[in-house]
């Protein structure tokens, strides 16, 4: 597999610089933090240390109060999915291009980033077996029959979710050890296999795994998270947009215009936050944005007041308005061990059905379910009705610190 | 020495002078109950290595102001001379020794505890078969909270005759050993492999330490020690409760047997001292 750098190019001829980079693991590179955010974060832990409660320095120009949050039909249209083509195509490029030979290529990133969602892309447009992961209890018996159903053709196969193939449990390393071991000496045939980046840091501790053939998706900063949001704007039916901050009124994201928006701070300071995770980003941005009250009208021009307008006579500019990031829980500063044990679990398997997170866990079944309660009561974790729980995209970053500052392993992302 | 030359060794304790003691005491108790009431409420609000050097610089700081506030008092009280000075020192320890030989031996091996840093807050330590976490490092004693929940009083006189073992030495870690007792026929590397991944398993196992599985024969069966370290050490019991919990699930699972102690009946029908099949 080749070691080489791919730089990706923005969606937009001459954009510069291109979005997706896929990068080894150990050139992912952090965002720098703002000097004045990162003295802020700083000042907010002391006065947490301390037990102060947070209170609005500044009086806002927009009160988020008197603006409306929008539908997922405006959302969409300004906060688009990403398409994930421009991807695929480095992907292919670097399988494409597999110099030293290695069977299998790793794609590894942090939870929510969407690399998924770039190999589903890939898989599709190559034609490629795509592999769901086993059942919980054949990995706990580590029965041979999902590895012997492996497929034989000479197709490439995509495995998206290595750490779905794996538990935290005496009897649930087997498994995901022979996988990798067929995986590393070719026995698989030729593959890529997808990991998340908790569930990767866990391994190192399980089985010999490689740096040279696993990849991941270069850090997203301010320059890149702009880029991208740009792209996401459905700007045929929107025409120019402008973002605003609600708090201070300037302007964060110009789209279509002439304006020289002058966000970079404020996107850089997202970037730092969801320390490069684009799909994170994504998510945080896509909560954040208000409108402004307005009547209802009808048509296309209903079409953009819906998406939140509130047309500029002079330029004709919808403006969105960027509400502050939503406030940590507060359960999140309490250090509770048994809240930060089910936190680590549901990080390391990247979502767990709630009967199995009590089976993994040293606790008994209702203390389990009571912090479960607290946390899908907070926001922090958002349990599907099938009872996948999974940490919601908002708490991923508090959750990610508490973890760190108990001394829990975190990922390298 | 003549009560009239012990006069002349001290100053007029004038209202004045009285004022300046006074003020020096009220300063150095008030700087003393600030550290000791801040410092480790704050360090239990932090977790790891921080957590245990705030703890730590509780006496250190506290002997540091007795210290400054002895050195502040000694020439308010005495004329400042050099004769003077090893008159009234040498007369007061002298006086120590004698009437308070243990208490001063404990205030000294106090100092020494807190610049060899025998054992510091948070320490778990085990002191004449007494084993817990140090809560509190005082001038003449220290005070253990047992896992049972006593809190013990422990001279530092102890400092010069009995061993201390310290589990962690002012680091957030320390080694949890669990045993094992098997049945002496079974696949020794099935099992270490067994226990090794109980540990790694373990939501409390701190894994940038080792994890080491021991064996060792014995007549009865085989004795396994699995040694790995918790993430914090105040989780130790939850730690090796939870190996020994699912190591004891796995090893059934994998059908080894442990090593069980022979019923009279047994022994009489000629079996063998040792271990049974459970």
């Amino acid at each position: 597999m080749t070691q080489q750098t791919l730089d990706g190019h923005g969606c937009h001829a001459g954009q510069d610089p291109g979005i997706w980079e896929l990068v080894p693991v150990a050139d992912y590179r952090l965002p720098h933090t703002p000097a004045v955010r990162a003295a802020q974060a700083r000042w907010g832990s002391l006065k947490r240390l301390f037990g102060g409660r947070r209170y609005q320095d500044e009086r806002p120009v927009r009160a988020e109060a008197d603006l409306r949050g929008l539908s997922e039909q405006q959302l969409d249209a300004l906060v688009a999915a990403v398409d994930w083509g421009l991807g695929a195509n480095l992907l292919e490029r670097i399988v494409g291009t597999n110099e030293a030979g290695d069977a299998v290529c790793f794609v590894i990133a942090p939870p929510g980033s969407g690399h998924v969602d770039l190999l589903h892309r890939w898989a599709t447009e190559q034609g490629a077996s795509w592999i769901t992961p086993p059942k919980y209890q054949d990995i706990l018996e580590a029965g041979p029959t999902w590895l012997a159903d492996w497929p034989s053709d000479a197709r490439y196969w995509v495995l998206p979710r290595l750490e779905h193939c794996w538990l935290r449990h005496a009897a649930g390393l087997a498994l995901v050890r022979e996988l990798l071991d067929r995986a590393l000496a070719g026995r698989l045939g030729h593959g890529i296999i997808g990991c998340d980046s908790w569930a990767w840091a866990y391994f190192r501790y399980v089985a010999p795994l490689p740096t040279r053939s696993a990849l991941t998706l270069q850090a997203c900063d301010g320059e890149r998270l702009a880029a991208l949001f740009r792209d996401l704007v459905a700007q045929e039916a929107l025409g120019q947009v402008r973002f605003c901050n609600a708090q201070t009124g300037k302007l964060v994201l110009a789209v279509g215009g002439e304006d020289d928006d002058d966000g970079g701070a404020e996107l850089q300071s997202l970037a730092a936050h969801c320390r490069g995770n684009a799909g994170l980003a994504r998510e945080l941005w896509r909560g954040r944005l208000r409108a402004e009250p307005k009547a209802k009208g009808t048509g296309e021009g209903a079409a953009r007041q819906e998406a939140g307008a509130a047309a500029d006579n002079e330029d004709d500019a919808t403006t969105v308005w960027v509400a502050a990031p939503p406030e940590e829980p507060a359960l999140m500063a309490d250090g509770d061990e048994e809240l930060a044990l089910v936190l680590h679990a549901l990080l390391l398997h990247n979502g767990l059905p709630s009967p199995l997170l009590a089976e993994l866990l040293p606790l008994p079944s209702f203390r389990v379910q009571a912090s479960l309660h607290r946390l899908v009561a907070a926001g922090v974790v958002a349990a599907a009705p099938a009872g996948h729980c999974r940490i919601t995209a908002p708490s991923y970053p508090a959750a990610r610190e508490l973890l760190r500052s108990q001394g829990f392993l975190v990922d390298d992302f | 020495m003549e009560p009239q030359k012990l006069s002349d060794l001290l100053t007029d304790l004038t209202a004045g002078v009285m004022l300046d003691l006074a003020l020096v005491l009220a300063v150095a108790t008030g700087l003393i109950l600030v550290v000791q009431k801040t410092l480790p409420w704050l360090a239990n609000r932090l977790r790891g290595r921080r957590r245990h050097w705030l703890l730590a610089m509780v006496p250190l700081l506290r002997l540091m102001i007795i210290v400054g506030a002895f050195l502040w008092v000694v020439p308010i009280i005495i004329e400042p001379s050099l004769q003077n000075m090893v008159a009234v020192l040498g007369s007061l320890g002298l006086a120590l020794g004698f009437a308070l030989k243990d208490y001063a031996s404990s205030l000294v091996a106090g100092i020494v505890a807190v610049g060899e840093m025998s054992y510091r807050n948070g320490d778990w330590v085990e002191i004449d078969g007494i084993y817990g976490e140090v809560t509190y490092v005082g001038m003449r004693s220290l005070q253990l909270v047992t896992p049972d929940d006593n809190l013990v009083t422990i001279p530092h006189l102890k400092l010069w005759q009995d061993p201390i073992s310290n589990a962690n030495n002012g680091g957030p870690q320390l080694q949890c050993p669990t045993d094992f007792h098997l049945h002496p026929e079974h696949d020794g590397s099935q099992v270490r492999m067994a226990l090794h991944d109980v540990a790694l398993t373990s939501p409390y196992v701190a894994l940038d330490q080792p994890i080491v599985v021991v064996a060792q024969e014995q007549p009865w069966g085989t004795h396994y020690r699995l040694r790995a370290y918790p993430i914090d050490a105040r989780q130790q019991f939850r730690f090796s409760t939870d190996l020994t919990v699912r190591g004891k699930a796995d090893l059934i699972r994998l059908g080894i047997a442990f090593a069980t102690v022979p019923t009279f009946d047994q022994q009489a029908a000629g079996g063998s001292i040792g271990s049974q099949k459970s």
